[in-house]
């Protein structure tokens, strides 16, 4: 059974309300089964108890906060505010969650539009910012390029090829070959029909390579 | 990340949410909106359909033909002189208007926008037919000059256009025949002369008998008579409120659909006809 420490945190800062509605969540949670509960059933319960929805953001804070630091160029703080800001944003609008599509997707959503909107707002450029794994993972994925190849290479130059593909590519390759999503996880993310998402991905892969290609790095 | 910082996050998020008593909006809400925006699209898309319809109206309304009068006359052609700008700048809001509020339904942006398009322009189109059947764009297009006067300045119906005395485009009842012309009351109630010659070709079912109706295409005298090119049967409902014979411009359209484009020049009963004019 998988504990949650950061209610036993908030306790400790001295949130009575907190602390009693952490111990409630703590009781429910130590119910058998209650982890293999679907996003949607927790969302249901969420709708009435705020702690359901701690589960749900533990389950996505992960995987969110690194794909803020992938789409963007915000520091750790920046994109905790970011995500603090979403998940707060997905719990008001929690009523007006759609069913037909995944809790994942929309969360990816709602955290890139407001990576998007901070960006505009502190005027910073939207960029990458992929480390070493994340980007021989992503060369492999989206060029076929091996290992030994990338490490070969000045793996600044290869970010610098990832980093000036058109911000559309970018975002469809970002979450296809580093996100994992499928075409229909990114069409519910982009907001653009699946058809399109196809044609960047497509259209992205090429004009890396050809990036890649002007840098010297051969690909298969 | 690891697990603590992870949990650092989620943990500060709740506090902030019990702490500042913030809940999910309520059902109702989201539904209002979004009932909202159907109505809109609904709204937007009748709109769009009845613009369609009364913009087609004065086109749809006229002869087969009509539009054939202008030919060689670009800027009196009625194509030019019939197109109802108003209804094409509602057009030009409302179908936009509803492929944008479409593509912000839930799953609008699901499908690509020259679909989206492709598939309500189709649907006004289809609202648009079902105007016309209905009759909606002749009972508003009338209820709109009689009680808007600028408004028929932007939109001339067929009455106007056979009022072009000048242009060369005259209609109207015959008021007596003679040899080689007639005495012709146009649309305003005036007298004006018209002269038939041998090379002035006459379309079927055209008689240039006293009471009947005739529409002229031809070249202004400076005798204030008309040199008759092209003549043509019945006449649109006159400004003067005298409706001819044979009911207004509307149904002689209809009548006319069956003779649209037999004419031959050649065709010996006209011929016979003009000899007994001439």
């Amino acid at each position: 059974m998988q504990t949650f420490p950061f209610l036993f945190r908030s306790t400790t800062r001295g949130n009575q309300t907190a602390t009693a509605r952490s111990e409630e969540y703590d009781m429910h949670m130590n119910e058998p089964g209650y982890q293999e509960k679907t996003d949607a059933e927790i969302i249901e319960l969420a709708k009435s108890n705020a702690d359901f929805f701690g589960v749900l953001m533990e389950r996505y804070e992960s995987p969110l906060l690194r794909y803020i630091h992938r789409i963007s160029s915000f520091d750790h703080d920046d994109a905790e505010d970011i995500l603090q800001e979403s998940f707060i944003k997905a719990y008001r609008n929690l009523n007006d969650f759609d069913h037909d599509s995944k809790f994942s997707s929309w969360m990816y959503r709602i955290v890139h539009n407001q990576t998007i909107d901070n960006a505009r707002k502190n005027k910073t450029r939207v960029t990458v910012s992929i480390d070493e794994h994340d980007l021989i993972h992503f060369l492999r994925a989206a060029t076929d390029i091996e290992n030994e190849t990338a490490r070969k290479h000045d793996l600044a130059s290869i970010a610098d090829a990832v980093r000036s593909l058109p911000e559309t590519y970018r975002e469809a390759l970002v979450l296809r070959f580093l996100e994992e999503k499928s075409y229909e996880e990114i069409m519910d993310i982009l907001h653009i029909p699946k058809g399109t998402v196809a044609t960047l991905i497509s259209r992205g892969k090429k004009i890396l390579h050809e990036h890649l290609q002007k840098a010297d790095v051969q690909t298969n | 990340m690891n697990d603590i910082q992870s949990a650092t996050i989620a943990g500060k998020i709740l506090g902030k949410i019990k702490k500042e008593d913030i809940h999910p909006e309520a059902s109702w809400k989201f539904i209002l909106r979004k009932t909202a925006l159907w109505i809109g699209i609904s709204v937007s898309g009748v709109l769009a359909a009845f613009s369609l319809s009364m913009l087609l109206f004065p086109f749809i309304s006229v002869e087969p033909n009509f539009l054939t009068f202008g030919i060689g006359r670009l800027f009196s052609s009625p194509v030019i002189r019939l197109i109802p700008i108003p209804w094409i700048v509602f057009l030009l809001i409302f179908v936009p208007l509803v492929v944008i509020e479409f593509h912000n339904t839930r799953h609008g942006y699901r499908y690509r926008i020259a679909m989206v398009a492709s598939g309500l322009i189709l649907m006004i189109a289809i609202g648009a037919s079902a105007f016309k059947l209905l009759g909606v764009d002749g009972f508003f297009d009338q209820k709109f000059r009689d009680s808007i006067p600028a408004y028929g300045q932007f939109s001339e119906t067929p009455t106007d256009f056979w009022s072009q005395e000048r242009e060369g485009y005259l209609a109207g009842t015959i008021l007596s025949s003679e040899p080689g012309s007639f005495t012709l009351q146009d649309l305003d109630g005036d007298t004006v002369n018209i002269q038939v010659e041998r090379d002035t070709v006459l379309y079927p079912n055209v008689n240039l008998e006293q009471a009947s109706e005739v529409k002229i295409v031809g070249t202004m005298n400076e005798d204030r008579s008309l040199k008759a090119e092209k003549i043509y049967h019945g006449a649109p409902k006159p400004h003067h409120g005298k409706e001819p014979e044979g009911g207004d411009w509307d149904d002689t359209a209809r009548t006319k659909k069956q003779d649209e484009w037999k004419f031959r020049d050649s065709n010996a009963e006209n011929e016979n006809r003009k000899d007994r004019l001439l």
